[in-house]
């Protein structure tokens, strides 16, 4: 975050009124917060780049019809999984194919968690083992469901949030995340079972 | 403790998950937890797996590399900032200079007409260019110019424009319309409706991937005729649905009392919605194939009804059935654009609300003309008028769509005519708004796509939006709005060439298919729709 700390719908309203260097505070803002949502969608680090790019600048193109009642952040989002989501069509891939990479990070970080985390140790080695299950049973979701966990758990976004994001309802999103989650806690004590 | 009271200390519960940072239980449910072990359980549970998802989250993030785009973005964003200000309509001559520079300097150079771009038309045939050429004439009589005014970078500019009529040359080599011509009826006597079999439709369908007669046929037979069509709106026993799949081929004015009925039986179904806004819709703009054979054959347009395209103004009761759609159906972004167009129809035009709605409609995710629902409908109809049930199930999943794109695609050449007509005017602001919701309304279609007709009508509505957006950009000398548009042409035609290659794949299938295999395709074709068959197939 930066040091600037006006709401993003007031630095918007700004860039609306024409105050184009106003613009740069709210890419430094999201880029990194953007490209990492794309990257979830993509899989792939240029092209996610690109996309985060490109939504920055529909944004600005689009800064006239930005809606004053509405919230930035699920606005951009919204833009950016529409450019993710045409962009795996155009390429005929699975969306959110693997949470793999997430598999390995959560292994590789499993000692950064022992290193940093404030529990005592039995409790941060049961986090990490808990953890890695939790990431392949997170494998065994759709991909519509991967999405609102990822939106949800890693964007940290409210249900209406959500809906706005992925064109639904807030209840629709609510009563989505409980089911994902009870099939998230029957996949995990399977998965625990077997170990 | 009672179990209405666990299932209010549950919700108590649940409704943490959705609760910013901070939040806590009540009093009240907190004492429950400490005295109810499922409660407790089911608590710890809830905790435990949001702060690990939310700790997994945050181990990818910090795994991600960091990235600076800043300058990137930036140096696009001034790109663009700069032609915004020559936006404003009436204010720019110096760069209608350009286009004519660039214009000419390309249409000698590569020897091409530069019309070309413009007068491709869905149906593939090149028409008179009496449109630009006419706007063209228009905007030099309003702004006189000097010859000799510099511009900003002609060179850039040209280069630009190179890159962007090379890639809408792309567009072309995969014209999306050409698998959905227009069938031309012919002229024989309509099918008994009682004595065709599944197995006909499936053999016919398996002609249609190379004969267009075959396609026609398949088409007809999915369409009342009619006297038909009407006696399945009279029957008392009619479902709404079946009423509404034989309102389709009536005349507007017929069907739209028709529908209304219908719909309040239907209110939550924004499909009935979509098929009285089009009812009405059709009576004031042109909703019909540009060919004299019309859209179905047996229906020779009644002559003398007030229900023709321009007869009259666009009445109270066809807006407020575009808003009850956009009240059923707010997601979805082709209600919006329905209401917009006839605010453009009206005698007196309303382009601020029009443009309003549009913008609106521009933020959605995505839009949809309900092939499958309409497909729906008109199965419903066909067994309604008699026709074996089974029949009836094939014959509307294999022409599910069709319709759907015809209607959008004229749908949106309708918006496009408003905006050539403000370019005409000057008014490039509101062309330009218009063009980029077309562009946009047809990417959406995309999004919203089950069906591979639906997928086609997206692509050719964007193509014919990029085809008027080059125009509009080229006159406002805006090269960053040319480089925007080249890529979003490239991926256009990227998606073209792979769309191709699963119509390719669909055909291939149809030609194989047992009928055994027809009648899976069926299933999943009323059910999911076409474009992800093959996901379903059993290999
Ligand atoms: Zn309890």
């Amino acid at each position: 975050m930066s040091s600037d700390e006006r709401l993003d719908e007031e630095l918007m309203a700004l860039v609306r009124k024409g105050d184009q260097s106003i613009f740069a505070e709210l890419v430094r803002r999201y880029q990194n917060d953007l490209f990492r949502f794309c990257l979830h969608y993509l899989k792939d680090v240029e092209r996610s780049k690109e996309l985060t790019q490109e939504a920055f600048v529909r944004v600005y193109v689009a800064r006239d019809r930005f809606d004053d009642s509405r919230r930035f952040r699920p606005w951009i989002l919204c833009i950016a999984r529409n450019l993710c989501l045409n962009e795996i069509k155009r390429k005929k891939t699975v969306p959110m194919e693997s949470l793999e990479e997430y598999a390995s990070t959560a292994r590789e970080a499993s000692g950064e968690i022992l290193r940093s985390s404030s529990d005592g140790p039995s409790e941060m080695l049961a986090a990490a083992e808990r953890r890695e299950l939790l990431v392949k049973a997170l494998d065994g979701l759709d991909s519509d469901s991967r999405e609102i966990v990822t939106l949800r758990f890693f964007e940290r976004m409210q249900a209406r949030d959500i809906a706005e994001i992925v064109g639904s309802s807030e209840g629709a999103v609510r009563t989505k995340l409980h089911r994902i989650l009870k099939s998230l806690r029957e996949k995990y004590h399977d998965l625990r079972e077997h170990v | 403790m009672s179990v209405p009271d666990c299932t209010y200390h549950l919700d108590a519960i649940s409704a943490l998950l959705d609760a910013g940072p901070g939040a806590v239980l009540s009093a009240d449910t907190l004492r429950h937890i400490q005295s109810c072990a499922s409660c407790r359980r089911e608590y710890e549970w809830l905790v435990n797996v949001s702060k690990d998802l939310e700790e997994i989250g945050s181990l990818a993030a910090r795994q991600a590399p960091a990235v600076d785009l800043t300058a990137e973005v930036m140096a696009r964003v001034s790109a663009i900032a700069a032609p915004a200000q020559a936006l404003k309509p009436y204010r720019a001559p110096r760069r209608y200079m350009v286009r004519y520079a660039g214009l000419a300097g390309l249409a000698a150079a590569a020897g091409i007409a530069v019309f070309f771009w413009f007068s491709v038309r869905h149906d593939g045939t090149t028409q008179e260019p009496s449109e630009l050429a006419l706007s063209q004439q228009d905007n030099e009589a309003r702004f006189p110019h000097p010859p000799s005014e510099s511009v900003s970078s002609p060179g850039n500019q040209q280069s630009s424009l190179d890159e962007l009529q090379k890639a809408i040359g792309l567009l072309h080599k995969y014209d999306a319309s050409a698998a959905s011509k227009k069938p031309v009826f012919e002229n024989t006597a309509p099918p008994d409706l009682h004595a065709l079999t599944a197995s006909e439709v499936w053999a016919t369908t398996r002609a249609s991937v190379t004969d267009a007669g075959a396609r026609d046929r398949l088409r007809r037979w999915a369409s009342l005729a009619p006297e038909r069509a009407k006696q399945v709106t009279q029957s008392p026993g009619a479902s709404p649905g079946a009423i509404i799949g034989a309102a389709a081929s009536l005349d507007p004015a017929e069907a739209a009392p028709l529908l209304l009925t219908a719909l309040s039986s239907y209110a939550d179904r924004p499909a009935a919605h979509m098929a009285l806004s089009k009812a009405y819709l059709s009576r004031f703009v042109n909703l019909q194939g540009n060919d004299p054979a019309g859209s179905r054959p047996d229906s020779a347009p009644p002559s003398g009804l007030p229900s023709g395209p321009g007869s009259s103004d666009v009445s109270a009761d066809a807006i407020a059935a575009a808003d009850d759609w956009i009240a059923s159906d707010p997601k979805n972004a082709l209600p919006y654009c329905l209401k917009a167009l006839l605010l453009l129809e009206q005698a007196q035009p309303d382009i601020e609300g029009a443009l309003k709605l549009l913008s609106q409609a521009s933020m959605l995710p995505s839009a949809s003309a309900y092939g499958l629902d309409s497909a729906g409908f008109n199965q419903e109809a066909l067994i309604a008028a008699g026709m074996d049930p089974e029949t009836a199930k094939t014959l509307s999943a294999l022409t599910a769509g069709q319709s759907q794109n015809d209607f959008l695609v004229k749908f949106s050449q309708n918006l496009l005519d408003k905006a050539r007509q403000s370019l005409n005017q000057g008014d490039l602001q509101t062309a330009r708004a218009i063009t980029e919701a077309v562009q946009q309304l047809g990417s959406q279609v995309g999004t919203g796509a089950q069906l591979s007709q639906e997928r086609l009508a997206a692509m050719e509505m964007q193509r014919q939006a990029i085809t008027l957006l080059e125009t509009i950009y080229t006159g406002l000398g805006s090269t960053s709005d040319i480089q925007q548009l080249t890529l979003d042409t490239q991926k256009l035609a990227g998606n073209m060439e792979s769309f191709t290659s699963f119509l390719n794949d669909l055909g291939n299938l149809f030609i194989g298919a047992t009928d055994q295999v027809f009648g899976l395709i069926t299933d999943i074709i009323r059910q999911t729709g076409d474009l992800t068959l093959f996901d379903h197939l059993p290999s």
